[in-house]
């Protein structure tokens, strides 16, 4: 049964937390003041503000994430009940999927937290299993995460929290950019954690489908101050006009949409006809066979589950991508616009009024410029950094920069995609004027409400085809479309979980060398090893004593490493192409006696002595790439990471934190042809952009500057804090690789084959 | 001047960028040196710019040396033509840029300590190839001229770059919580 304010209040015991007079202010900037109230034992309340009201400061101060590691200024008094001291006591999922994990395996994520609260690492496997199980992501134990959906990341994180037993669960916008069946499924998580007493606070803007399930409410104003708290249906009920005043609900009842305004010539903007496209040669069709027309005037909406070919779809009617079949006619680049998800990719200035004027202002700002500023509330602003404002500033800028502009395609990706009720309504309200004056425009969107306001037709894709194409009034009368275009709730439970089949990008050993007998050693003692035996390989300076030495790791390769001969050779002859070059510098370059005979190539003194050196050198340096292919191709990042720390004592901070970084790599490939592409759909301006080198990457460093911080944060919820961060001792370690007389016999043996080789 | 979660974090998300630009650099000039040894150690900065920027941003202790490790490990594993030697000459690049920033009492960040600990970059890199890529074979002239070109690219590539980036994204307002940020108002830079 649902839970209701009296069944809840008679449960509540303790206070776990309260506030008292408290205030915090970021730097001279005042967040939340007058802030008095206390979290019971047992309750569930939903917090609700507009952006800025200081909803997720005021989380991570119940979280104990503020004054440290989140730097603020903190006064008045803070009570915590004692349970909530040891970590991961209070469990926080965070907002964005992409940057809370800090491992590479799903299971290895879970277990981080308990590792950090040092639990027996032989019941760890249960209590992850029980985690994933709660949550539905069981069968996922070895995936790579990044390789999951962004409602199965939220999930993940539900369970890293959930497996550390939490007194408090604090989940803040947690369906912020998922799509419209991720979030019911992660609400009905909520509801389930509710129902079984859990103490449970909740941010969300789309509060709407949570009244009935969280019997309480907090109000946040605007200016960081608590605007009232109390059962939610009675107070949401009373708080009508504050929440229409803040812009929490949309007054505007829906507009009804206009139709299509008739183009006096009939003419299409854009004619695909039996499109086909794929990224590359073994990736799985993008786009399969897709033929459609888009007229002036008309608002496509392109629905969809993720991967369903929408933004393959929009780039290929903006021409930012080559197809591999079909014919498309479309306007000139110069008259398609097309905006990117992520804002950030699309700015090539660091003023907004730059960015808005897309040239360097000297003197006043002009009046078109400032009638923008006005138009997409961004006056004020005018001389900050693009990337120092929020998120649905920045989401306004960029649309702004494309829209001023008379096209008469505009192309937009998710163009409201984590936004609050305001921001939607500007962006979406241009967009419908730029259509009524007699453009096309075209989005990609997870949002229904937003398909029913403002499209005047709707595409279904799924798997590449278009599934439905037609108003949104027919649309909603089919609702096995919606389910599989993820517009609602479903049973997904097989297709979501199933594995796209990306191969792992961390590992790159098979079943087979993970077995072997180079693949079980201990990694830190292999690492070791070969930094040993590559050092002394500085002292070979005759082929008598480098062809052993290069002929040592080949060897262990093919007999100890499960690869197999035929893959080592593939692995290790490409470099003997570099090595030809040594030879040739050595040939060239090397100082020979006086006596020495050289043969004179253009300016080139070429000797015998040189080439014998260019040798030695060649088959050293392949004696230290194959050690080097040895230790890749037999070695697991993480379980290097962990024995680093545990059988060398690395403090914990450093390999944990280093491996979190590391952890984020394949996004970072993905984010550059990202901003490739972006920084072409800006066309000429950008064409002198090599000249501001620093500029450019600027869109992709300042995402990985906040992408760090964002990681340390949610390391330090799940208990990465204090001793377990400084010593090895001070943590456990789930599946570590345990180390032992093979490591020396593999150590003793190596090295000193090595040294006889040198010296024999 | 304790290290942060964050600061580590950032070390290693920059320091594998900076990998990843590494290996390109390695197939980009590999072919130079067929031209002239000295001439080839004008790209040489670059490869340790990791040392650069991470230091000039995070100022702790350390943060050049784990960065051209992690960096140079991640050139490695990426598959690198040095292979694990693009991990080791990392480290003693490294080395070379943390001399520097030692000898300013890890007080010291501005451009022109950036740019004298970077091109203490190229004396690791020198002595490096002194004994693994046959710097030594060649005459001395060669070898002099390598250094100081070396060390000129290092105090560019490596210094000059990481200055230009760390203040654009400083301006951005990105790095109000790293150090970089902090220490600017003492002491200008």
């Amino acid at each position: 049964m649902l839970a209701t304010p009296e069944t809840q209040t008679r449960r509540l015991e303790m206070p776990l937390l309260a506030f008292d007079q408290v205030s915090v202010a970021f730097g001279d900037r005042l967040v939340l003041h007058d802030i008095n109230t206390s979290i019971r034992r047992g309750q569930a309340i939903l917090v609700v503000g507009p952006s800025g009201s200081g909803k997720s400061t005021w989380a991570m101060l119940a979280a104990g994430l503020i004054p440290e590691p989140v730097e603020a200024k903190v006064q008045g008094t803070i009570w915590r009940h004692p349970d909530l001291e040891r970590p991961g006591a209070i469990g926080y999922v965070f907002q964005d999927p992409e940057s809370q994990f800090c491992q590479i395996r799903v299971g290895e994520e879970v277990a981080f937290g308990l590792e950090n609260r040092r639990m027996d690492p032989d019941r760890m496997a249960e209590k992850i299993q029980n985690a994933l199980h709660e949550v539905g992501l069981a069968s996922a134990v070895d995936r790579e995460h990044h390789t999951l959906s962004g409602g199965n990341k939220q999930k993940l994180a539900l369970a890293a929290a959930l497996a550390l037993d939490p007194e408090m669960l604090i989940l803040d916008e947690p369906t912020a950019n998922l799509d419209g069946a991720a979030t019911a499924a992660i609400f009905d998580q909520i509801e389930g954690l509710i129902q079984k007493g859990r103490t449970v606070v909740v941010i969300e803007h789309k509060f709407q489908d949570l009244v009935h399930r969280i019997p309480w409410v907090l109000l946040l104003n605007r200016d960081g101050s608590i605007h009232r708290m109390g059962p939610t249906q009675q107070t949401l009920a009373e708080e009508q006009d504050w929440l229409s005043r803040e812009g929490l609900v949309d007054e505007a009842p829906a507009q009804r949409r206009r139709a299509a305004v008739p183009s006096s010539n009939n003419s299409l903007v854009v004619t695909l006809r039996g499109v086909s496209a794929q990224y590359h040669r073994w990736a799985p069709v993008a786009l399969d066979g897709v033929t459609l027309a888009v007229r002036p005037g008309e608002l496509v909406a392109l629905v969809g589950p993720n991967g369903a070919g929408k933004s393959t779809l929009l780039k290929a009617m903006a021409g930012l991508l080559k197809v591999r079949t079909g014919d498309i006619q479309r306007p000139t680049a110069e008259e398609a616009g097309f905006g990117f998800q992520n804002p950030e990719h699309q700015f090539i200035f660091e003023r907004v009024a730059d960015e808005l004027a897309n040239h360097y202002i000297g003197g006043a700002i002009p009046e078109e410029v400032a009638r923008l500023l006005q138009e997409f509330e961004l006056a004020g602003h005018e001389w900050d950094s693009p990337y120092s404002l929020s998120q649905g500033q920045k989401r306004r800028l960029s649309v702004a920069v494309m829209v001023h502009r008379e096209r008469r395609l505009y192309c937009l990706d998710e163009p409201t995609f984590g936004q609050d009720a305001r921001t939607r309504r500007i962006i979406m309200e241009r967009l419908q004027n730029r259509r009524e004056a007699g453009a096309a425009v075209v989005i990609s969107s997870h949002d229904l409400d937003l398909v029913r306001q403002y499209a005047t037709r709707v595409i279904a894709l799924e798997g590449g085809r278009v599934i439905f194409d037609g108003t949104p009034e027919t649309l909603f009368k089919e609702p096995s479309i919606m389910c599989r275009a993820r517009l609602v709730a479903g049973d997904f439970s097989g297709e979501d979980n199933r594995d796209p089949g990306h191969p792992p990008v961390f590992s790159s050993w098979t079943p087979r060398s993970r077995q072997s007998l180079l693949g079980r050693l201990n990694p830190a003692w292999k690492l070791l090893t070969v930094f040993v035996a590559v050092g002394l390989s500085a002292a070979a300076n005759r082929l008598g004593t480098t062809i052993p030495l290069a002929a040592l790791p080949i060897l262990l390769l093919v007999g100890f490493s499960g690869v197999g001969i035929r893959a080592t050779l593939r692995r290790v002859l490409p470099f003997a192409v570099f090595f030809a070059v040594y030879v040739w510098m050595m040939t060239a370059y090397a100082a020979v006696g006086p006596h020495t005979p050289v043969v004179h190539v253009l300016w080139y003194r070429l000797s015998y002595p040189g080439f014998m050196k260019g040798l030695v050198l060649g088959t050293r340096m392949l004696a230290a790439v194959s050690f080097g292919i040895l230790f890749v191709s037999t070695v697991d990042l993480v379980d290097l990471v962990k024995s680093l720390s545990r059988q060398f004592r690395v403090p914990p901070k450093f390999s944990y934190g280093t491996l979190a970084g590391l952890s984020f790599f394949p996004r970072f490939r993905d984010e550059w042809n990202k901003l490739v592409l972006a920084r072409r759909v800006r066309g000429k301006e950008t064409r002198r952009s090599w000249t501001r080198i620093v500029t450019y990457a600027l869109p992709i460093l300042s995402d990985a500057v906040r992408l760090s911080e964002r990681v340390a944060i949610a390391m330090e919820a799940r208990g990465f804090r204090g001793p377990t961060t400084a010593s090895a001792n001070a943590r456990t370690y789930y599946r570590a690789s345990p180390s032992g007389w093979r490591d020396i016999v593999f150590f003793v043996a190596v090295v000193g084959l090595t040294v006889v080789a040198l010296w024999h | 001047m304790q290290w942060k979660t964050r600061d580590i974090v950032l070390t290693a998300v920059f320091a594998a960028m900076c990998g990843a630009i590494y290996l390109g650099w390695d197939f980009l000039f590999k072919v130079v040196p067929i031209a002239n040894p000295v001439a080839s150690a004008g790209f040489n900065g670059l490869w340790w710019i990791a040392g650069g920027i991470v230091p000039f941003i995070i100022r702790r202790p350390g943060a050049a040396l784990l960065a051209e490790a992690i960096g140079g490990f991640m050139e490695f594993a990426l598959g690198s033509p040095y292979g694990i030697q693009a991990f080791t000459i990392g480290i003693a690049q490294g080395l070379g840029i943390e001399l520097g920033f030692m000898l300013g009492g890890y007080r010291r960040w501005n451009l022109s300590w950036l740019l004298l600990a970077t091109a203490l970059g190229g004396i690791g890199n020198y002595v490096y190839s002194y004994f693994y890529y046959g710097v030594n074979a060649y005459s001395p002239a060669v070898q002099v001229g390598y250094l100081v070109v070396t060390m000129i690219s290092g105090a560019v590539l490596a210094g000059l770059l990481s200055y230009l980036i760390g203040r654009g994204l400083k301006r951005t307002g990105v790095l109000q919580n790293f150090p970089i940020s902090r220490d600017a108002d003492r002491q200008a830079s």
